[in-house]
């Protein structure tokens, strides 16, 4: 154990009330290791029953919220990741609901063609399917976090299509030129 | 090729005796500041002896020199759950009407968020002195699972989504 002279709750209680230390500290746990081993395998009896006990619904909300929050730590980088790009993450809303595709293309008003080209990346996505996506997502997974994770791909292979660049620069005409250039 | 994203929480707290709002930022404890705690007279806990878990530390963005609170948590994989080992907010902060308001409750909620990221549907558990049971349920939502305390769910969503930015 720590050579520290830590505080105990009791110390703490001579200078501040009960709220204060809850609202500033979590205590280690003090228990010997045979109140220990009574509490912990009280705890995983309570636990798994929870965990037995869950709907449907309480399943697939926390698992929509794990991804979404994902999601967040994507967009909080500044790369790309192929695992975070639109389709890939549709494909795994999709497989989260537990839905086939043509049911979900119907939910959703688009034809099933149409979903399947957006998912195997031969067709982009336009807002009008964002904001039905957060529609559909109880507005769980915002519209904007789809148009993030769309854009994030669009931007990657601006920056890696040098073919296509190469094509287009062939089309200007009378491009600016400066002779003074950043150092 | 494996890639890490790195856990961030941003979230914004309450300077009490100004009223104004300030930008936080919560990262995780390096070996050096592991040292610097130690030195720290603002910190009454050995927090070196949590080095084998995963601390975080909460600074204010536009002041680095601080620490404003630190949490250890532990990844209990097998109980689907993340438990806050120690919570300790720094000296200066404490007390009502006295610097930062809402350390602790942004950390727990930074818990609860990896809780939920991880897939334990947000489960946090924590071991409570028995005379704050009352003051944990009541600020954040805890409920008692034998001498443990535990929140999950749409509690842990509440928490997350009260102190922790969204984009």
């Amino acid at each position: 154990m720590s050579k520290y002279k830590e505080p105990t709750y009791e110390d703490l209680r001579k200078k501040y009330t009960d709220e204060e230390i809850a609202e500033s500290f979590v205590f280690r746990s003090t228990m010997t290791v045979d109140e220990q081993a009574v509490a912990d395998k009280e705890f995983r009896k309570h636990r798994f029953e929870l965990l037995k006990n869950m709907s449907d619904e309480q399943v697939l909300h926390g698992e929509l919220l794990r991804t979404k929050y994902l999601m967040k730590d994507y967009f909080n980088q500044n790369f790309f990741i192929d695992e975070y790009s639109f389709s890939n993450q549709l494909r795994k809303y999709i497989s989260l609901l537990n839905r086939n595709m043509a049911n979900f293309a119907s939910d959703i008003d688009i034809h099933k063609t149409k979903l399947s080209r957006i998912l195997n990346d031969r067709e982009n996505p336009n807002i009008d399917l964002m904001y039905r996506l957060e529609q559909h997502s109880g507005k769980m997974i915002p519209a904007t976090y789809w148009y993030k994770l769309h854009s994030r791909k669009l931007e990657e292979e601006i920056k890696r299509n040098d073919e296509k660049r190469m094509d287009e620069y062939k089309k200007v005409k009378n491009e600016l030129k400066f002779k003074i250039s950043a150092k | 090729m494996y890639i890490c994203i790195i856990s961030k929480g941003y979230m914004k707290l309450k300077h009490l005796p100004s009223d104004n709002e300030l930008d936080a930022a919560i990262s995780e404890v390096s070996k050096e500041d592991f040292n610097r705690i130690k030195r720290d007279k603002n910190f009454s806990f050995d927090w070196q002896f949590e080095e084998t878990n995963d601390v975080y530390k909460m600074q204010l963005v536009s002041e680095k020199t601080e620490i404003l609170g630190l949490m250890s948590l532990i990844d209990r994989k097998d109980e689907y759950r993340i438990h806050i080992n120690l919570l300790e907010t720094n000296e200066r902060q404490r007390g009502k009407n006295n610097g930062i308001d809402n350390i602790a409750a942004c950390l727990i909620a930074f818990a609860a968020e990896i809780a939920i990221k991880r897939g334990y549907y947000g489960f946090v558990s924590l071991t409570p002195k028995t005379k704050l049971i009352d003051h944990y349920q009541d600020k954040y939502g805890f409920r008692q699972y034998g001498r443990y305390l535990g929140i999950d769910g749409v509690t842990s969503q509440n928490l997350v989504e009260k102190h922790l930015k969204d984009e």
